[in-house]
């Protein structure tokens, strides 16, 4: 079964999500900073890594998200962003400015089912 | 900063930050509602030309809204403790002072009388002035607390001289956290840069824009917060040698 990576500075949600991710046989990891789970993610090698955006700052899951993109080892693992966050959507062929990449966004507080059947698709597309 | 999702032609753009939870919130409102009261009615009692409205049954009922508000007032830290201990202990720190705090401070007068904002220093979640009405707002309490309590418990118990300074301390303690409340309440509600402050006061978010501008350190983290300011800085000298 696929192992995620769960980086989020709340222990009640890393708790939560350990248990709805567990129920279904994933093996989960977790980190519960930006530095933190770039090395586990080194020396563990998810298959998933689900990223908070707001930890110790406002951006500091994009910036995780931006290593992970510079590093040939760690570009191809699949990211879903958790957040409390809004954000605008919007249809663009080419953003312009600055950006990072994610397979999916979703807004906490989550839907279980919703988060098990992303995880799912992003897993699928690997 | 946007987040382009793979795949798809489709991107997110961060548009609102989450900053105080509803109790926050509605502790902040409480604690208002019950200042003001609790300044007016102390007021009363503190200035000798408004002596004459602490006699009688006026006085009675000023005292009666005084200890209500005084009583609701001290429980509130105490109820956000009980409900929400992490963000309590958060906030604690986040209102200490840190270095680049002096330097915000010096910039400051530029920056609110006229838009000069080259000077300064990036902020975390909150900047220097809020921390100051932070740690006024709590020094304060505590002391409202110790000098309050046998102020109005022990009365005829406590020496006099004893109770004479329990007065003078609750009244310097009265007179800093309203010059910080006077402050706090212009530039929340009347200073046209600091509109964001009261908008997440009220609905509990702050735009990704102003949070960029007036909390880089929380948006951007330290050192990215800290590389952008070097480089606006350069800007600014490089315009003013041309």
């Amino acid at each position: 079964m696929a192992k995620i990576l769960v980086v989020d500075d709340d222990p009640d949600f890393v708790n939560l999500t350990r248990r709805i991710l567990q129920q279904k046989g994933y093996e989960v990891i977790t980190a519960s900073n930006g530095q933190q789970a770039l090395a586990v993610m080194r020396k563990e090698k998810p298959d998933l890594v689900l990223l908070d955006i707001m930890m110790s700052y406002v951006l500091e899951g994009l910036d995780v998200s931006r290593e992970m993109a510079e590093d040939a080892e760690l570009k191809n693992i699949p990211v879903i962003m958790v957040t409390v966050l809004t954000g605008a959507r919007t249809q663009v062929e080419k953003i312009s400015g600055e950006y990072v990449t994610a397979d999916e966004w979703i807004n906490k507080p989550i839907d279980p089912d919703d988060l098990l059947n992303r995880i799912e698709k992003a897993l699928s597309k690997k | 900063m946007s987040v382009q999702l793979k795949g798809r032609a489709e991107a997110i753009t961060i548009q609102w930050i989450p900053k105080y939870t509803t109790l926050e919130r509605l502790g902040h409102w409480l604690h208002v509602a019950t200042f003001i009261p609790l300044a007016l009615t102390g007021m009363v009692l503190y200035f000798p030309f408004l002596q004459p409205l602490a006699q009688g049954s006026a006085g009675m009922t000023f005292r009666l809204i005084h200890r209500v508000a005084a009583v609701i007032f001290g429980l509130l830290p105490i109820i956000y403790f009980i409900f929400q201990p992490r963000r309590f202990l958060m906030h604690i720190r986040e209102f200490l002072p840190a270095k680049e705090d002096i330097g915000w401070l010096k910039a400051v007068p530029a920056y609110y009388l006229l838009g000069k904002h080259e000077a300064m220093p990036p902020q975390g979640r909150f900047n220097a002035g809020e921390k100051l009405n932070g740690l006024v707002m709590i020094i304060t309490w505590v002391i409202f607390g110790l000098t309050g309590v046998p102020m109005w418990f022990g009365k005829g118990v406590i020496p006099p001289e004893v109770f004479r300074w329990l007065v003078v301390f609750h009244d310097l303690a009265m007179i800093a956290a309203v010059c910080m409340f006077l402050i706090h309440l212009y530039l929340a509600v009347a200073h046209p840069l600091m509109w964001g402050a009261l908008v997440s006061m009220r609905f509990g978010v702050i735009s990704a824009e102003y949070a960029a501008e007036h909390h880089a350190k929380w948006y951007y983290g330290p050192k990215r917060a800290m590389e952008i300011w070097e480089a606006r800085k350069r800007e600014a000298a490089q315009k003013g040698g041309h």
